[in-house]
């Protein structure tokens, strides 16, 4: 996608609230408008002064009041629809993604790092909001006013205008000279910066070592001539940006002096009014404004437009497809692969290589083989992740590209590698609500997932809730309660990758019991790491480098003296 | 009230050293913002009379002060700004310095409290914050002091009931914004909440998005994502209307102009001089709209940035670690048995306000150059008792010797020099190579070094770096591979001349040739030192000549190999049958 395309998709994204956006233009319009009538007024003020006439003093107060009221409600009605329009906005955004977020595929949530998306959703999003609400609105207001006050100073003495206007840019050049250098100077401070705050981190993941080897004086060191670099750095910043600081306010002056000097010899001249001289110090500060703010307002929009573009381009990641039918998982072959390979995307190593197999109806397989053999692959390939590029996946009785991901997940229940809670209590994780406490069922699948064991040490119970990502449980116990999930759902097929890995023996013993008993019907896949304790299993599906190498029960594959007895016994060696 | 004090004073000491050089920076600068407007405003006077009475001598004369006045302003403002400019940049160094040397010297287990994301959340954002309540919000202070102060002062001096009316009006609506003020603040934290649950629900999503696909929950995590959207919304429209509110009362307060031009103006007409003082007050009339405005500014500017300095005065206030450590009679429980090894008894260690031990009674004895095991599950405090050792966690009592010494006879760094620790990831940072060296030992010779890596199996690849070993290191050494690290590591260990090798296992095997290489230099390390070693491999321990289990801080079983193997419920024996000792691919 080229630059030009996600521009525009932010812009469109921004018409979505039109009905907001359209009234703060003009309500911003009506207001720079105000600003250049009130410069009027008091040049009418301060004539009628002169003058010495009490009656259109009077008559200029009276206006000047309405007009000052007027923008005040102009700026309220600015502020307030700015408002409606920015928040409502990045709370559909937020709705939007999250919704496109839930339904992206497998590969999608690979590529982005998870962390990435959850930056973009906090940091970008302040940024781009406060851009909507603030940033854009007032540079455009910025504008309009300036535009405004030139077309008036220009109509009412177009010499005293040119003079002014002229000495602008000139003094634009000015500070862009003397403020090129202090970029550098930032770029060379934050540099060393930078590095003194690696070397804290640095000192902070190595407290340990550093103690343990006496290594502190070289830190300090490393420290301090870091922190004379940036000091050296600072200094000439600062010397430059005083320096900037002093000539900005002394530059200032000259357009006012001009005004002053000029403005007054017309004056004397009886070609303009003293009145007319106040406005225009006041309008010309309207001018002056986009010189000296544009920059900075300019790379703050540029830069808030980076992270509204990074966060749209979340709504463009790829889902997972919807259409599909309600298929059932029926008939002798509950799943089979046929001749499947498969890579993932982006990557040139296939994963299963002409992978054949079938699972009937109550079957127990384990999948067994070193890591990165396959196994995890095959499991995301029944749950619809993925489709391979070879050959078929066919469940009950359908090619799974058929099936809806929907109707195919509702009928099967899977425990991941990674034991992952919700930070709801831990009743809602096991029933995911569509159960209650009392319910038998409940009940029982406390039992066998061994939650039982371990639920009167938590504060709150089945209350508890589990915490930032799971952060309050071990990782035994949210196991245990994720097998519990899967049980819970009562679906003729079970995934089990890895579910009982961060167990001690005999809770996976215990575990692994119930499963050996769960009713005949269902049917149960199962990856694990260690075999031992997996003898009560119907058949083992070993795999090596992406294929299937021997598949067969126990005593069978023993006999055939393969892979499966290698494995076994360099398990087994510890024992002897 | 009180502790804020307390912790502002502290924090200020820092500021001792450049204190003139800062008051005159601070006082030059507030001082030079009102002088000038002051000026101008006198100024503005005598160029509005010279139009009205036409005289044009006054007109170039002012126009020549305006001239002076800048560049002499200018000129002081200069020095006061930069003067207070380069004070704060000194005591931002101080403070830093102060805060890395607490890092480098402050015991572990008081640094180990935060997490290490907070502490350099301290050290970048916190250390900020302290310095622009000095660059910033002092500033502003003064400047709200001289400038606003000073232009009502000089109203009341021009035409007292002008400056009634100025300083009544703007303080009314000064008053008025208070209530609103302290509701922005309450929304605000209730923004700051909303937005929170908003993000941990979002990151539940992104991070159990493969659950919430296998269990078809997109519809239910959804509707609660929109209820929090929603009620985010809610309260950010509510927090920033507050806000609005609060700007357009502020901005009413220049009504107070229209009312001085109205009653000044009846004034000139009545009496053309004052025309001059009209034009003056109406320019200084902005310092005292601002003094009010800004008033609750720094007041809410400060309460914040005494937050980030209580923070940082946390850690700066932090004890380091002595030099020695003071030995009492708990320590000196047993004369060591003036054997020769290493020599424990009664260890007892515990963590501060903690009442259970993690280390109960740990005695053993382990004779020069031989290797002692140390198993057992984990939490049963095997890497305790090695940090104890190397006194990152002081003991409650018991005695450490080595050979005739009692450790507590020696200075921190004697005793650490006593160990060489190789943990389970090795910590490389970054520099080159050489310096990863060089931070162990001072003045080290070339060929130590070289002499270093040979026995670590690190040489061959080192040299295969163009730049040798001034090869440049990321952090953490993340641009080598891990055995590299390992053996860099490892290398390191072996230019000290320490007598004992604490060992912490790798669980996790190193591609093939490096582990290799890493197995063959730890046997070097192993055999030329009295070693301790946290086992995981069953290599390991049956190679060991001792073998100590350990569970719930004690030591429960101890022998070689083949006697535990003989305890019929041995724990030791029960652990090696499950399998949790990695067994070695030969």
């Amino acid at each position: 996608m080229n630059k030009r395309t996600q521009n525009n998709g932010l812009w469109t994204y921004m018409l979505l609230k039109w009905y907001w956006l359209i009234p703060t233009i003009i309500v911003i319009t009506g207001y720079s408008a105000l600003k250049i009538a009130e410069g009027h007024m008091l040049a009418s003020l301060i004539n009628s002064i002169v003058e010495q006439d009490k009656n259109q003093l009077a008559r200029a107060i009276y206006l000047t009041a309405t007009v000052f009221s007027g923008s005040v409600c102009s700026f309220f009605l600015w502020k307030f629809l700015a408002i409606q329009f920015s928040d409502r906005l990045c709370a559909l955004l937020q709705r939007k993604i999250s919704n496109r977020i839930a339904k992206a595929t497998d590969h999608t949530m690979h590529q982005n790092h998870s962390g990435d998306i959850i930056s973009r959703m906090s940091n970008d999003l302040m940024l781009f909001q406060e851009m909507l609400q603030k940033d854009i609105f007032q540079l455009f207001g910025g504008i309009a006013t300036a535009i405004f006050a030139m077309i008036y100073l220009f109509s009412n003495n177009w010499l005293l205008t040119v003079v002014v206007l002229a000495s602008l840019p000139v003094i634009g050049i000015l500070s862009v000279v003397l403020s090129s250098p202090i970029e550098k100077y930032t770029q060379d401070a934050q540099k060393s910066l930078s590095d003194i705050n690696k070397e804290a981190k640095e000192s902070i993941t190595g407290a340990e070592i550093i103690r343990a080897f006496n290594m502190q004086p070289f830190f300090l060191n490393r420290f301090k001539s870091f922190q004379n670099t940036w000091t050296t750095h600072s200094k000439k910043k600062v010397k430059q940006s005083v320096l900037l600081l002093v000539f900005g306010i002394l530059v200032a002056f000259i357009p006012f002096l001009i005004v002053f000097g000029f403005g007054g010899y017309l004056v004397l001249q009886g070609q303009i009014t003293v009145g007319l001289l106040f406005a225009f110090i006041q309008l010309l500060n309207y001018i002056a404004f986009p010189l000296q703010e544009l920059p900075l307002l300019l790379g703050k929009i540029k830069s808030s437009i980076a992270g509204g573009r990074r966060l749209i381009s979340l709504l463009s990641v790829e889902v997972e497809r919807s259409d599909g039918i309600e298929g059932t998982l029926a008939g002798e072959d509950l799943i089979r692969f046929e001749n499947v390979s498969f890579r993932y995307p982006d990557q040139k190593e296939w994963a299963l290589k002409d992978v054949s197999f079938s699972i009937r109806k109550g079957e127990r397989i384990a999948f067994v083989g070193s890591s990165g053999c396959g196994k995890s692959t095959v499991f995301k390939l029944i749950l619809g992740d993925y489709s391979p590029q070879k050959g078929k996946v066919i469940a009950g009785d359908h090619k799974l590209e058929e099936w809806s991901l929907h109707s195919l997940r509702n009928h099967m229940a899977t425990v991941v590698q990674e034991p992952f809670l919700l930070d709801i209590s831990i009743q809602d994780n096991i029933t995911l609500g569509h159960f209650d406490a009392q319910d038998p069922l409940f009940e029982r699948v406390l039992s066998q997932a061994q939650i039982n064991t371990f639920l009167s040490q938590l504060p709150d119970g089945l209350e508890t809730l589990g915490g930032e990502l799971g952060s309050r449980f071990s990782g035994g116990q949210r196991q245990r309660i994720c097998v519990a999930r899967a049980l819970m759902k009562q679906t003729p097929l079970i995934l089990m990758d890895e579910a009982t890995s961060a167990l001690d023996n005999e809770t996976e013993s215990l575990i692994l019991k119930t499963i050996r008993e769960l009713p005949g019907e269902t049917t149960i896949l199962m990856i694990a790491h260690r075999i031992q304790p997996l003898g009560f299993v119907d058949r083992f599906i070993v795999m090596d480098q992406g294929r299937i190498v021997e598949e067969g029960n126990h005593e069978e594959l023993i006999e055939k003296n393969g892979r499966y007895k290698q494995l076994f016994q360099s398990q087994l060696l510890a024992v002897e | 009230m009180k502790i804020e004090r307390d912790i502002l004073k502290r924090f200020l000491a820092f500021l001792k050293p450049y204190r003139y050089q800062y008051s005159f920076g601070v006082i030059g600068v507030g001082f030079m913002n009102f002088a000038l407007t002051a000026y101008l405003a006198f100024v503005l006077g005598d160029l509005t009379s010279s139009m009205v009475e036409l005289d044009q001598q006054l007109l170039i004369k002012t126009c020549w002060n305006v001239l002076i006045m800048l560049v002499v302003g200018g000129t002081i403002l200069y020095f006061s700004a930069k003067a207070l400019l380069t004070s704060t940049l000194n005591v931002e160094k101080d403070i830093r310095s102060a805060f890395f040397s607490r890092l480098l010297n402050s015991p572990i287990v008081q640094l180990s409290q935060y997490p290490s994301g907070e502490l350099l959340s301290r050290f970048s954002n916190d250390v900020n914050e302290s310095i622009q309540l000095l660059k910033d919000t002092f500033q502003s202070l003064a400047i709200m002091l001289f400038y606003g102060v000073g232009s009502c002062i000089t109203i009341f001096f021009l035409d007292w009931s002008m400056g009634l009316i100025i300083c009544s009006l703007s303080g009314s609506i000064f008053i008025l914004n208070l209530p609103i003020i302290r509701r922005i603040r309450k929304t605000s934290q209730i923004v700051q909440r909303q937005k929170a649950s908003f993000l941990n629900l979002f990151s539940q999503l992104v991070q159990g998005q493969r659950i919430i696909r296998y269990f078809n929950l997109a519809d239910w995590i959804q509707k609660k994502i929109w209820q929090q959207s929603e009620d985010l919304k809610n309260a950010n429209i509510h927090r920033n209307s507050l806000e609005t509110i609060r700007e357009t009362l502020d901005s009413i307060s220049f009504l107070s102009i229209l009312v001085v031009i109205f009653i000044g103006g009846y004034k000139a007409i009545n009496d053309p001089s004052y025309l001059i003082k009209l034009v003056a007050i109406i320019q200084l009339q902005n310092g005292a709209t601002f003094l009010f405005t800004i008033l609750t500014t720094i007041y809410s500017e400060i309460s914040r940035r005494l937050a980030g300095v209580e923070r940082l005065m946390e850690i700066v206030d932090m004890k380091e670690e002595p030099l020695t450590l003071s030995a009492n009679d708990k320590h000196r429980l047993i004369e060591s048995e003036s054997g020769v090894g290493l020599c424990i008894n009664h260890l007892w260690f515990s963590y501060p306000n903690h009442d259970n031990p993690v280390l109960k009674d740990i005695c053993f004895h382990i004779p020069e150059g031989r290797t002692g095991a140390f198993v057992g599950p984990s939490g049963s405090g095997k890497t305790t008792l090695f940090k104890v050792l190397l006194c990152l966690y002081q003991p409650a009592r018991g005695s450490v010797n080595f050979k005739e010494k009692n450790l507590y006879d020696l200075s921190l760094k004697e005793w650490r020099q006593i160990f060489t620790y190789v943990p389970q990831d090795a910590f490389l940072f970054s520099g080159t190579i050489k310096n990863n060296f060089e931070a162990v030992c001072q003045n080290l010779s070339q060929e130590k070094i070289h002499e270093a890596c040979e026995m670590a199996c690190a040489s061959s690849f080192i040299k295969a770096f163009d730049e040798e070993f001034d090869f440049s290191l990321d952090e953490f050494g993340s641009n080598l591979s891990g055995g590299q690290r390992q053996r860099i590591a490892l290398a390191r260990s072996f230019v000290t001349d320490s007598p004992v090798l604490l060992l912490d296992e790798a669980t996790s095997a190193l591609d093939v040739e490096s582990e290799q290489a890493v197995q063959e230099a730890l046997k070097q390390l192993i055999n030329k030192k009295t070693t301790l070693v946290i086992a995981h491999r069953l290599s390991t321990v049956k190679s060991a000549d001792c073998i100590f289990y350990l569970e719930d801080g004690r030591i429960i079983e101890q022998g070689t190999h083949n006697e535990l193997m003989q305890m019929p419920n041995g724990y030791y024996r029960k652990m090696v049958l499950a399998g949790d000792l990695i067994e070695d691919p030969e």
